[in-house]
């Protein structure tokens, strides 16, 4: 990703339509970046150029010779075609020939609904195959590590995997073994790097696909809604695939100032605990260890009269802090903030952050505005005068990456008389120190802004939607008044 | 069970390995003969010869490995004291060098690269030789022998030590 802004532009005909492009970006780009369709396998605007799939052939005026456009360089004035007939076989001869290998089984394909090979078929197959000799089948179902599965039959040799893990990550353990009919992607060792599953979301055909998301779901029975990781302060930008049953996968989606093309793998499960079985989705009573659901109007009674604790967590939305300070404005309440441990290195050097609190600038910011102390000196004052005529409303993180750590936080929330969790997400066995529990909406369920380690806003959206779920922290806030 | 066995290049190789370095503009390009060297030295290239050459080159194992499988002589599994390669080429196989290359595959009970069970002999098909003059040819390490037949190919094949 080049951070040099160039606004020098070039102006030149598609087709015979006239474009501009940034001076000295390649043409396949300065297509697709106009909205020009342009059939591409090895091309990703993330990965250097290497020109082998051969697929965006064009023809300029003067110029005897077909050549790819992801290769070329735009210049002041050119003339480019790629609807001509010379032009439009060589693209549906070179697909029949990255098809020669490629086996039929797109029924059972994990990529079918979003395969480049069947998008570019519909459009350039040849249909009738002229194969008299038989394919050559090479190994299928191999688990390379970090839930990449790889089926060598079904790759096409775009070499966008093997230049992912030379490029990006550094780590190379991916090359391209043998030659001509028998060339097939093979691990050295199995993958180490800790952005393995973006060779999933770069591979054009089903030969990288997901342990974690294959055979869960067809990709048309989902809808893509677009947010913001929570999983650490970098704030990718995503998008989660979901269906009424829930979330299935989670995918970064481009975005130049915070993560580009790729995010991490940790931020590939931050889906789980929304859709998993266990998901609190009513407010329920602890009885001897086994969660009833209970009327809210019962907690509510009980809890009257007390003096009320919270300890918010750093993963909620700028709107439920505003929202939430302006409920408890003029009571008694205290309130303090669980910071999450931070984990592993400040910054891998590409995505990933230690600091896993997602919007610890924006608690920070409204803490300070409504006059609380958000240190952790803050939480352990509160958390040691808490005394049996107390009740303390606790705000799960959606994501504990360290559950020892917040149980030590339990621990000392144990001398309240009421104990409360309100929980975005699973009902964990360390929550069975509360008496109650009460869902609130997890980040795939509700929309709002965070401020990520830059302070910019990043937004989030709701797609989903679980049983009673819908009741942030503000709603619960106005119980300091009952 | 190759992990336990290590490579290192011996003093004179290490100098030739050098040598190399000085010739091309970057490491990289030294490769293909830094290969040959290590495979004149070990026979064959197995994995930890790959690991020694890609530490002391700084290129990640699996360059190194792309390239040994690219290429038809470098060998990635145990071979004989002496490789035979038969063409089986166009101008070759007109004289019958895919006749010959079976008959020897059957003469010497062994498959492709296999060695034979005394280690004497690899036996590889190959792609043209670049020798169509001797049709039907074959290379016996080093030497190409020419203008072949069955009986001729064996007896040349049975002198070797």
């Amino acid at each position: 990703m080049t951070e040099v802004l160039k606004t020098e532009k070039v102006n030149l005909k598609w087709n015979g339509i006239d474009i501009q492009a940034e001076k000295g970006s390649n043409l396949l780009k300065a297509a697709l970046d106009n909205g020009i369709e342009v059939a591409h396998y090895c091309y990703h605007a993330g990965l250097s150029i290497a020109g082998v799939c051969r697929m965006c052939m064009v023809e300029q005026d003067g110029n005897p010779r077909a050549f790819p456009s992801c290769n070329a360089t735009c210049g002041e004035g050119m003339v480019i075609r790629n609807d001509t007939v010379k032009i439009k076989a060589a693209v549906e001869s070179t697909l029949q020939f990255h098809l020669l290998n490629h086996p039929l089984d797109c029924p059972v394909c994990d990529q079918a609904g979003e395969c480049g090979l069947q998008d570019y078929y519909m459009k350039h197959g040849q249909y009738d195959s002229q194969m008299i000799d038989k394919k050559v089948h090479k190994a299928k179902v191999q688990d390379i590590g970090k839930n990449v599965m790889l089926d060598a039959e079904r790759c096409i040799l775009c070499s966008r995997c093997t230049r992912f893990t030379e490029e990006v990550t550094k780590t190379n353990e991916l090359g391209i073994l043998n030659r001509g009919d028998h060339a097939e992607i093979t691990v050295n060792e199995d993958l180490k790097n800790d952005y393995a599953q973006n060779l999933v979301d770069i591979c054009p055909v089903g030969a990288l696909t997901s342990k974690d998301f294959r055979f869960k779901q067809r990709v048309w029975f989902l809808d893509e809604v677009q947010t913001t990781c929570i999983g650490c302060e970098t704030g990718c930008s995503v998008k989660v695939s979901q269906n009424k049953n829930g979330a299935y996968r989670v995918k970064p989606v481009y975005d130049h100032d915070v993560n580009g093309h790729w995010m991490c793998d940790d931020g590939r499960v931050i889906y789980k605990h929304v859709s998993s079985p266990t998901r609190l989705q009513n407010a329920s009573e602890n009885i001897n260890g086994l969660f009833v659901p209970v009327a809210e109007l019962g907690v509510q009674a009980i809890v009257r009269g007390k003096k009320p604790k919270y300890i918010l967590s750093t993963g909620l939305t700028l709107g439920e802090y505003a929202g939430f300070f302006n409920a408890i404005k003029g009571s008694r309440a205290e309130v303090a903030l669980y910071t999450l441990p931070n984990l592993g290195p400040e910054f891998d050097g590409i995505l990933r952050r230690g600091d896993k609190n997602a919007n610890l600038r924006g608690a920070k910011t409204a803490f300070d505005l409504a006059g609380f102390d958000s240190t952790q000196a803050g939480l352990d004052k509160v958390l040691n005068s808490i005394s049996s005529s107390d009740v303390v409303y606790v705000v799960i993180p959606e994501i504990l990456y360290n559950e020892d750590h917040f149980n030590t936080l339990i621990n000392k929330v144990e001398k309240a008389g009421v104990r409360i969790a309100l929980t975005p997400g699973e009902t964990l066995s360390s929550l069975r120190a509360f008496n109650y529990l009460l869902p609130v909406p997890s980040f795939l369920e509700k929309n709002g802004e965070i401020l990520n380690y830059q302070g910019a806003k990043r937004t989030l959206r709701a797609g989903l939607s679980y049983g009673e779920t819908s009741k942030d922290v503000s709603y619960y806030g106005k119980w300091v008044n009952v | 069970m190759s992990t336990t066995e290590t490579f290192e290049f011996n003093k004179d190789n290490l100098a030739t390995y050098k040598e190399y370095l000085t010739r091309y503009d970057d490491v990289e390009s030294a490769l293909l003969p830094v290969l040959h060297l290590a495979q004149e030295q070990n026979g064959w290239l197995p994995d930890h010869v790959v690991s020694y050459i890609s530490l002391l080159m700084s290129i990640p194992e699996i360059k190194i490995k792309e390239v040994i499988s690219f290429y038809d002589m470098f060998y990635d599994v145990p071979v004989g004291r002496n490789i035979v390669q038969v063409c089986t080429n166009i101008s070759c196989s007109m004289f019958g060098g895919r006749e010959i290359y079976q008959g020897l595959l059957k003469h010497f009970d062994t498959g492709y690269l296999t060695p034979t069970r005394d280690g004497r002999i690899s036996l590889q098909k190959m792609e043209c030789l670049g020798a169509c003059e001797l049709a039907p040819c074959m290379r016996v390490n080093d030497d190409f022998v020419g203008n072949l037949d069955l009986t001729s190919a064996i007896q040349k094949l049975e002198e070797l030590p």
